[in-house]
């Protein structure tokens, strides 16, 4: 195996990881961007094949097509992104697996598995300023409303069981 | 020219059907009638001309003058050997069946056409009156042009096959029409009621055509009504003839409202009243008579066929004429008297003679004027009552609608058959016909002792000698004659007489007499009502000879039957007596009709309750079919759905429910099987490289 | 072929093994179990550059090449190893990381490292490009709409993976199918670039290697003014058709996200 032989080897089997890395997280991971990020990270293989080839070759077309799918790759991300703003406002959640309308009609949605005994990972507690001053004045049903449900129990729950 | 007037007569109203049906709802809405009347006037035009334009030739002595327009249907060498005692091919003819459509003029359908036209164009000029504020102004005169364009078909017809389908398409449009008012229940019944009604006719027609084909390997006229074909088959199998001519008549008999199939016309009276002169009075209706008279090559040589026709033709005149005495509404008494004068049509043509049938071609004729002229000033009234018809709502309403009144009374007059209206000239000459086969000897002598053709037959299917048999009947008719003159003049004193004026409160602003959009139409037809008869029929003979074009021999059995005076004479005496009662009972307002009802007691109720047909057929038919459609729904249920259906479609369900929870929804889960199944396909694809 | 694969699969066993333990599901973030598959991950990475994977067959057995990722004992070897083990395990600390955050740091973790795998292959352009664009915009987006999204850092549902076992066997199939398919063509194919292409790029460490293999011309326009050229003449139409792409994303993006729903149903 020559050297260039050796080179191009290397970067195919790296693209080759890359994208089924992307895949084994694309298809397990349940939060929306998350998945996505596990795409990007699949392009990011396919990017790193062409890059290799380009290197074999000594040309440029294999960048030039990376160059491309990069760009795909940025507006791919906007509409996606905006999707998942829209998709958030509706269902509250980054979740996917809310997503299931496309399921048998007589087909219960998946259930999530029960939680652990294992403790769960509560938001940071951030250091805050000792409070001085008056303290704002709080609109009734501002605060609060807001905040996913999913969310709200998970929070609730971790600080009753810190607590 | 003639071609070309065939060619016209249908397609005017056709193309005003196709232009107001598609341009109706939107554009035209209330000016949809002005296309159907003017197809309606051209066509009209047309089939007056066609009249002049058949002269017959030596070559051609009918003038009948066939436009074939395409072929239907053409099937080679049918398979219908094996049937015993036919022969496939018939008379001589090619077997296996090619139809083509057709049209075929000759007197007989001409004299059809010029009256179905004229009367099409006067309704439809009526109904634009009448009809004015309907909802589906243009559906109906949609439906009226098609309904003249499926009759002038079926009036064109060349073959039986050709006139079976118009036959039907005219029972469709007859369906739409008394079902025009959809939303009331009585309408939409009645129109089904019509419907279902004709299919048994219809179905005994279908036979007969079957049977024409099969005997004479064709259904053209002019093959079929070819006097050697016919004589061939009589020669092999004469009880073949009068099979194929009393399934004809079954056909005739439900669509011409006969005996035992007369129960929908009455209630076909739901339907718009134009529609009812139009259709249910003057055209559809006597489609039957149309066809036995087109057959008549063939009824002339089954003198069985003829007496069940004339048996019927006598038993249904008189039990339309008995139930019309008792009835209340205008319209429905019309409808019973178009029963009972449909009745009479059947008898002249249940004489065999020719002179019989060329009497019931023209009773059809002048039937078809007076009798839409009286539908038509029923509507009148009834438009004017605002849509009561009931004759107990109303009276005195001579001064009131004088026009109407006065058109009405020709009409009437007409019907009862006073000379010298138009009515007494075609009944006369059908008692006349059915006299002369009560007495066979006195014609024979009167023709120098000229042996007829056909065999007397000395005892008909009903117990009784030929001219014993003919003689009741003539009696019959006699007597139905009288009670037609009766419940005319009553429905007439009734409505115009019998005291003060009166006006039901459903009349509102409506109590006066109509538009002239609508009295002219009554005008016009009075006066067909009045001179037709003395114009065209026995005194002249202008009729017979036109007919005896198509009918070889009606002319010359016309002119040598001339007109029987005594017939006459007792006809006419019976029908004044019949006014002259009517005249007595209820001319003023008195307690004699109650009384004389109460006197004949049951025969009163059995008239008011239509002899109870309505009721064995709901008890003997209708009932018996419900109870074995349930039986049968519930077979159906259990055997077919629940088996067979649903046992079936449960297997590939069950099947389906083992990999149903595949289809999780997730999409994720939908990739993992893709690219898992990539993988693997990849990877089998890979070791087989090596 | 049979050998081979086999071997790929003594590589990529425990790499994927050690990806479907380190996934998460339901435990604590420093369970031991998720140790051993990082543990296992680093085996497998170590296994992929020293296995002689190739030694037994013979025919592919060359002076330097035994291991899948052979390369000759220079500086850019070194580097290449080491950016390429970052990448590897970057990935995979980030499609099992619990916090999405996490999981966008570790991507453009991944990004860094294939920016210098790039500079490595000349692809000087592609890489600060790559850096610019992805880790500078699309990640930061991302970031934000997980802030957005997502304040209080790990959810529910990030703490679960959904059929960790069949990715991860999808996962090994799907790169043991890949690599064996290289190895196939690499065995079979002429070797070398074909004769007459254009230039490579030069670069000082690509040189090195260039000059090593001594079959690399030198371009009339070696840097990124060749590959601007390329853009701009020969693949005109595509940039056009890129920014015609890139302009519809926008505008659909404004739609889709700027669409205002009152919608405050919450699906189960």
């Amino acid at each position: 195996m020559s050297g260039n032989d050796a080179w191009l080897n290397n970067y195919l089997v790296l693209g080759a990881l890359l994208f089924s890395l992307g895949a084994v997280g694309f298809l397990t991971r349940r939060n929306l961007i998350v998945i996505f990020l596990c795409a990007e990270l699949m392009l990011q293989g396919v990017s790193t094949t062409l890059v290799g080839f380009s290197g074999f070759h000594g040309t440029w077309g294999g960048q030039v097509t990376a160059i491309f799918s990069l760009s795909l790759a940025a507006a791919e991300a906007g509409v996606a992104l905006a999707l998942f703003v829209v998709l958030f406002k509706r269902g509250f959640s980054l979740d996917v697996s809310i997503w299931s309308d496309l399921r048998e009609e007589d087909q219960p949605p998946v259930e999530d598995e029960p939680l652990g005994d294992e403790p769960v990972e509560t938001p940071r507690q951030w250091p805050h300023l000792a409070p001085a001053g008056r303290l704002p004045e709080r609109r009734p049903g501002v605060s609060g409303e807001q905040v996913p449900r999913r969310e709200a129990v998970a929070a609730g729950e971790g600080v009753a069981r810190n607590g | 020219m003639a071609e070309f007037l065939v060619r016209a007569i249908p397609l005017c109203p056709l193309l005003a059907c196709l232009f107001v049906a598609l341009a109706g709802a939107r554009w035209l809405k209330d000016k949809s009638h002005l296309p159907v009347a003017l197809g309606c006037a051209l066509s009209c035009a047309c089939s007056v001309l066609l009249l002049f334009s058949l002269p017959p030739s030596p070559s051609n002595p009918s003038g009948q003058k066939t436009v074939k327009l395409y072929q239907w249907m053409e099937v080679v060498e049918p398979e219908v050997a094996g049937i015993p005692g036919y022969q496939p091919g018939g008379a001589g003819g090619s077997p296996g069946l090619d139809v083509w459509i057709a049209l075929r003029a000759d007197s007989l359908s001409a004299t059809m056409l010029a009256m179905l036209t004229f009367v099409a164009t006067l309704v439809v000029v009526y109904a634009s009156g009448y009809m004015h504020d309907d909802r589906a102004y243009w559906r109906f005169f949609a439906i009226v042009a098609l309904f003249v364009f499926s009759m002038i078909m079926l009036v064109l017809s060349a073959s039986f096959l050709q006139l079976f389908v118009f036959w039907e398409a005219v029972g469709l449009c007859s369906y739409l029409l008394i079902g025009f008012w959809y939303e009331k229940p009585e309408a939409a019944a009645a129109g089904m009621k019509a419907f279902v009604v004709n299919r048994i006719g219809d179905f005994g027609f279908a036979a007969g055509v079957f049977l024409i084909w099969v005997t004479f390997g064709s259904t053209d006229f002019a093959r079929v009504l070819d006097g050697q074909a016919i004589a061939d088959v009589y020669q092999r199998n004469p009880y073949l003839l009068t099979t194929i001519c009393l399934c004809l008549f079954t056909g005739a008999i439900g669509k011409s409202a006969q005996f035992p199939l007369h129960v929908w016309l009455p209630d076909a009276m739901e339907g718009p009243t134009p529609v009812s002169a139009l259709i249910h009075a003057a055209t559809m209706v006597t489609a039957g008579v149309y066809l036995v008279a087109r057959c008549t090559p063939l009824y002339q040589l089954s003198p069985t066929a003829q007496e069940f026709v004339a048996v019927i033709g006598a038993i249904t005149a008189l039990l339309a004429a008995l139930i019309a005495l008792t009835q209340n509404d205008l319209k429905r008494v019309l409808a019973y008297s178009t029963v009972s004068q449909l009745g009479f049509m059947f008898l002249g043509l249940g004489t065999g003679s020719l002179v019989g049938v060329g009497g019931a071609m023209f009773h059809l004729v002048t039937h078809a004027f007076f009798k839409a002229l009286l539908f038509l000033g029923a509507g009148s009234v009834m438009h004017a009552m605002g849509g009561v018809i009931d004759m107990r709502e109303f009276r005195g309403l001579k001064n009131l609608m004088p026009q109407t009144h006065t058109t009405f009374l020709v009409g009437a007059l007409a019907l009862a058959g006073l000379p010298p209206l138009s009515g007494f000239w075609s009944k006369d000459t059908i008692l006349g016909a059915v006299h002369e086969q009560a007495h066979p000897h006195a014609v024979a002598a009167a023709a120098d002792g000229e042996t007829r053709a056909e065999p007397v037959v000395a005892t008909t299917p009903f117990g009784m000698s030929r001219p014993s048999l003919y003689n009741l009947l003539y009696w019959i008719g006699t007597f139905t004659a009288f009670l037609t003159a009766f419940y005319t003049f009553r429905a007439f004193f009734l409505t115009f007489y019998n005291g003060p004026e009166k006006v039901p409160h459903a009349a509102g602003h409506h109590a006066h007499e109509s538009p002239a959009v609508m009295c002219r139409p009554l005008w016009i037809l009075a006066v067909g009502a009045a001179l037709l008869g003395l114009l065209f029929g026995h005194l002249t003979g202008v009729f017979d000879g036109f007919l005896g074009r198509t009918i070889p021999g009606l002319a010359e059995a016309a002119h040598e039957h001339g007109i029987n005076w005594t017939v006459a004479l007792v006809s006419t005496l019976v029908a004044l007596a019949g006014v002259a009662l009517a005249w007595f009972m209820y001319k003023e307002e008195s307690p004699v009709p109650a009384r004389v009802a109460a006197l004949a007691g049951p025969f009163t109720r059995l008239s008011e309750n239509r002899f109870y047909l309505d009721e064995v057929y709901k008890t003997l038919v209708v009932r018996p079919l419900e109870a074995l459609s349930q039986v049968s729904r519930f077979a159906d249920w259990l055997l077919v759905d629940g088996a067979l259906v649903t046992g079936v479609s449960r297997i590939p369900s069950l099947l389906g429910q083992l990999p149903r929870p595949i289809q999780n929804g997730l999409v994720q889960f939908y990739a993992l099987a893709m690219m898992l199944a990539t993988a693997v396909l990849m990877w089998a694809l890979l070791s087989k490289q090596t | 072929m049979a050998q081979f694969s086999f071997r790929v699969l003594g590589a990529l066993v425990p790499l994927f093994l050690g990806i479907f333990l380190m996934l998460p599901r339901g435990g604590a973030d420093r369970s031991p179990i998720r140790w051993l598959g990082a543990a296992l991950v680093v085996l497998s990475l170590v296994l992929l550059v020293t296995f002689p994977l190739t030694s037994a067959e013979g025919a592919v057995a060359e002076s330097s090449g035994t291991a899948l990722w052979s390369l000759p004992q220079t500086l850019s070897c070194y580097t290449f190893h080491a950016l390429a083990f970052v990448s590897v395990a970057a990935a995979a600390l980030m499609i099992t990381a619990r916090n999405p955050v996490y999981s966008a740091l570790w991507f453009s973790m991944v990004l860094l490292s294939n920016s210098g795998l790039y500079l490595l292959q000349g692809a000087d352009f592609l890489a600060a490009s790559t850096i610019i664009v992805y880790a500078g915009a699309i990640v930061v987006t991302f970031l934000f709409v997980i802030m957005l999204a997502q304040p209080n850092g790990a959810a529910r549902y990030d703490r679960f993976a959904r059929e960790g076992f069949l990715s991860a066997l999808t996962g090994l199939l799907l790169s043991g199918v890949l690599i064996a398919a290289l190895h196939l063509a690499m065995r079979t194919e002429p070797r070398g670039p074909v004769a007459g292409l254009a230039s490579r790029p030069a670069d000082s460490v690509v040189t090195i290697h260039s000059a090593a293999n001594g079959n690399s011309l030198l371009a009339t326009h070696p840097h990124v003014g060749g590959l601007g050229r390329m853009l701009f003449t020969e693949q005109v139409v595509s940039v056009e058709i890129t920014g015609l792409l890139l302009l519809a994303a926008v505008v659909g993006a404004m739609l889709i996200a700027g669409h205002r729903t009152e919608e405050t149903h919450v699906r189960k």
